[in-house]
């Protein structure tokens, strides 16, 4: 399996290469590009310049995330990610803690604590031992926060006249907490009913869900998929405004480290915490492919499960092989490979999002078709619903490389999200298989997937669990 | 969140391998093998009118039983009766591990598996609930405060559970508490048999054909979710740390009465073997079952026959064990235990993938993704 890197990026070289030449047609202009000799602006042999293929044979790309420069491994310092995918996972389960048995009480103070670090005391017990990057986490010195990161990335909510956005997803986020509160927690202990909040049955599982069947816990941890790790990652961690930030590219071209006693340069650095954000908490850091979803439950868990599917299968490792480009890239101060890795990443990693979404959306289809049937569980059906609504959140944090701009509308997202939760009298209780179909297409047009690949898990391979 | 895998997917894959592969060689060569001829009707009347209702009778005699000397332990708490109480409450434990695999019909409107029979209890909210005295039983998330598990503890957990029982103050509610959980499982279980005598029967019976929703597909189908979620996983290899590498002795069925563990495990073995072989429940006479269907088919005498040898070779191997909560607590890993569970495993691929295959039926279910 470690051996698998190298391969894998001859084929992607020559898909790559293979492509250009079809869409160049202008025949003068390619023909210097397979003569056999560097000519005209070409940085190598047959690329490079303007009209050929990047000379990317150039680059040294590790089978692993580990990285050298001028023979000093370079350090991968990813501490904060992992404290943030550990409170992710601690709120989670805070969130239907009603009877106190983890954080001995139940409260909207609670619940805005954890999300925001403020005043509450973590169980520490997500993420740490068996994250070979983390050591140790004391979440309860930590400073960051998970509410100040939501909606915060450089392309879509940090320049000018992007804060008002950012403001309204963090309020929107922060109803979850307060109707959990006060709508959900208040009649846990009841049967839910439509139009009545409540507990229902879902296999072995209890849900808690509002009065339109939807449950806040799910819609705001798979929101924050999105809205929080999605969104650092594609549109600020290794976005190029970001990365080129201040004096980035001088000091990287120059290998000068962070000022802080690593060996890792700032753009390094920030290519690293995007990373992180996807692969930080897995069970091995460095090779991360090997145990994917096992040991995080957040984005990283739901790429595994995509991957699963022989319809969407490679997709980790195309993944992981951008990032790995890009970082060798980067060390190599070759920008124009660096932000091709950045394109493949903007895409995959967006792609992701929508087949979950739409798996979600279907599966919950499905369940609903047979709970009205008399042969399933409303729970079952709502429960996924809720996970699809939540990945439905964080499609508007994809971004299209192309456009660079979101595959779909903030407004197009809302508007979903409000059609399915709130366009019946009693929101899920009521929909309609239709829509749920209409959504589902529309999701998945930009892409090139039908629902139907979306739709199940295909010829999943043999997993074992945990960390090996 | 982490995930918890039982080995569903390696048989799933190899189950449409078998038949990716087969529906490639229909053109121009022999059909694959399929039974035209099998009677199902044969099949789904003996189960039903032969094991099945049978078994629900059984239960449901073996329940009343316990539940009369529960109510003349309530009125005279001395030790004798209490002691009467929990041989009562064993016969019917392992009286419910011939009806646990029927989780179709009735039983899956109910939830009557996950209602009755969720471990392990949770002992603080059984407390919490006897102290507080208010619960609603119809709640899924009382499911680990009643059942046969909440049984266990409340008759086994204490230290002194007749003293629990007696004790001026407190006794009361926790007999009051004893009698509800008794009785949400008796109420249950009665109206399952109510409805299996009433019109289940007959539907069931009707329902012949070979589609993915016929009797005879999704009871097989219950079948291997059964053997392979709980008597497979749920009794021994989640307690022994097969899927987490970490041993849970809290997990094992009837944790409180050390022994009874393996007793359940192989009640639950031979129900599925009996039904395998479709020998009637009263009686013992062999009828048509699993085994005679495979017959009919190419192949599938030998299979049926590795099928009873294997069954035969699990219960050999977990019977020589100690108490599984000994073999955990005493070796680390428990080797033995694992390498029984390894015979046990062995027939998940028996039945799932090769089974499964001859019959021509899909397998209807696949693994939660765990959260």
């Amino acid at each position: 399996m470690r051996k698998l890197g190298i391969p894998l990026f001859a084929v992607v070289t020559i898909i790559l290469m293979s492509c250009s030449s079809d869409d160049d047609m202008t025949p003068d202009i390619v023909a210097t590009c397979d003569d056999g000799e560097m000519n005209g602006d070409e940085t190598g042999i047959d690329c490079g310049g303007s009209a050929c293929s990047p000379c990317e044979t150039a680059l040294m790309v590790p089978d692993t995330y580990v990285f050298e420069r001028d023979g000093v491994t370079s350090d991968v310092r990813i501490t904060g990610q992992i404290e943030r995918l550990s409170m992710l996972e601690e709120i989670d389960v805070a969130f239907t803690d009603f009877d106190g048995a983890v954080y001995g009480s139940f409260s909207a103070e609670l619940l805005n604590g954890i999300y925001a670090n403020e005043g509450v005391t973590f169980t520490n017990d997500f993420l740490n031992s068996q994250t070979s990057a983390g050591g140790t986490l004391d979440l309860n010195t930590s400073t960051r926060q998970l509410r100040n990161t939501t909606a915060d990335s450089e392309d879509y909510f940090l320049r000018p006249g992007n804060a008002a956005e950012a403001a309204t997803v963090r309020t929107l986020f922060d109803s979850f907490i307060t109707r959990q509160v006060d709508e959900v927690f208040p009649a846990s202990n009841t049967v839910a009913t439509q139009g009545n909040a409540g507990q229902l049955p879902d296999g072995t599982s209890t849900r808690f869900v509002n009065a339109n069947g939807w449950e806040y816990n799910e819609v705001f941890e798979k929101g924050l998929i999105g809205a929080l790790i999605l969104d650092q990652v594609v549109n600020n961690y290794i976005s190029p405004t970001f990365l080129d930030s201040n004096d980035n590219r001088t000091t990287n071209d120059a290998g000068t480290p962070r000022n802080d006693g690593g060996t890792d340069t700032q753009m390094e650095h920030l290519w690293d915490e995007g990373f992180a954000y996807i692969y930080g908490a897995s069970c091995d850091v460095v090779d991360v492919v090997r145990d994917l979803g096992e040991n995080d439950g957040s984005y990283n868990n739901y790429l595994d499960l995509v991957n699963d599917d022989e319809d969407f299968r490679g997709v980790a490792d195309d993944i992981y092989l951008a990032f790995r480009t890009g970082r060798a890239a980067i060390t190599a101060s070759d920008y124009e490979a660096r932000d091709e890795q950045v394109a493949i990443l903007r895409r995959e990693l967006s792609r992701v999002m929508a087949i979950r979404c739409v798996f979600y959306l279907q599966q919950g289809r499905i369940k609903l078709q047979a709970a009205r049937d008399g042969a399933g569980e409303f729970g079952d059906a709502f429960h996924d619903l809720s996970e699809g609504l939540g990945f439905l959140l964080g499609l508007r944090y994809t971004q299209d490389p192309s456009t660079s701009a979101p595959y779909y509308t903030p407004q197009t997202v809302m508007d979903w999200f409000d059609t399915i939760t709130e366009g019946t009298p009693n929101g899920l209780w009521d929909i309609d298989m239709a829509t749920l179909d209409i959504i589902s297409d529309e999701i998945a047009a930009p892409f090139g997937f039908t629902r139907a690949q979306a739709e199940t898990v295909d010829n999943a391979p043999a997993n074992s669990p945990g960390c090996e | 969140m982490m995930k918890k895998y039982f080995g569903v997917s390696v048989s799933l894959f190899l189950v449409l391998l078998v038949w990716a592969c087969s529906s490639d060689t229909d053109e121009g060569v022999d059909p694959p093998p399929t039974a035209p001829t099998f009677n199902r009707v044969t099949l789904l009347t003996n189960w039903a009118d032969n094991i099945i209702i049978p078994s629900y009778q059984s239960f449901t005699d073996t329940f009343a039983t316990f539940e009369t000397s529960f109510q003349i332990f309530s009125q005279e708490r001395t030790q004798g009766n209490f002691d009467a109480v929990r041989s009562a409450w064993e016969a019917a434990y392992r009286s419910w591990q011939h009806v646990s695999m029927f989780e179709i019909g009735p039983a899956e409107q109910n939830g009557l598996r996950l209602n009755v029979n969720t471990f392990p209890a949770d002992v603080l909210l059984i407390e919490d609930q006897i102290a507080g005295g208010t619960y609603d039983f119809t709640l899924s998330s009382t499911r680990d405060s009643k059942g046969f598990a909440a049984l266990d503890y409340l008759f086994n957990g204490p230290e002194d559970a007749l003293a629990s029982f007696t004790n001026a103050t407190t006794g009361d509610g926790r007999i009051t508490y004893t009698s509800d959980v008794i009785l949400d499982i008796g109420t249950r279980v009665n109206e399952v048999l109510a409805a299996w005598e009433s019109q289940f029967r007959d539907s069931f019976i009707a329902s012949d054909g070979s589609s993915s929703t016929s009797s005879v597909d999704r009871m097989t189908n219950d079948y291997i979710f059964y053997f392979e979620r709980f008597l497979r996983a749920g009794k021994m290899g989640i307690p022994a740390g097969v899927f987490t590498g970490e041993v849970a002795p809290n997990t094992l069925e009837a944790f409180y009465q050390e022994g009874l563990g393996n007793a359940l495990f192989q009640e639950g073995l031979d129900a599925v073997q009996d039904f395998f072989n479709g020998v009637r429940f009263n009686g013992g006479a062999n009828d048509v079952g699993f085994d005679d269907y495979l017959r009919t088919i190419t192949g599938g005498d030998e299979l049926a026959q590795s099928i009873n040898n294997q069954m035969n070779m699990a219960r050999t191997e977990v019977n020589a064990l100690d108490s599984f909560l000994s073999e955990i607590e005493n070796n680390d890993p428990p080797v033995a235990m694992l390498e029984a569970y390894g015979e046990v495993q062995r027939l998940v691929p028996l039945i799932k993938t090769d089974m499964f295959s001859l019959l021509s039926i899909d397998v209807d279910f696949v693994d939660a993704d765990g959260d």
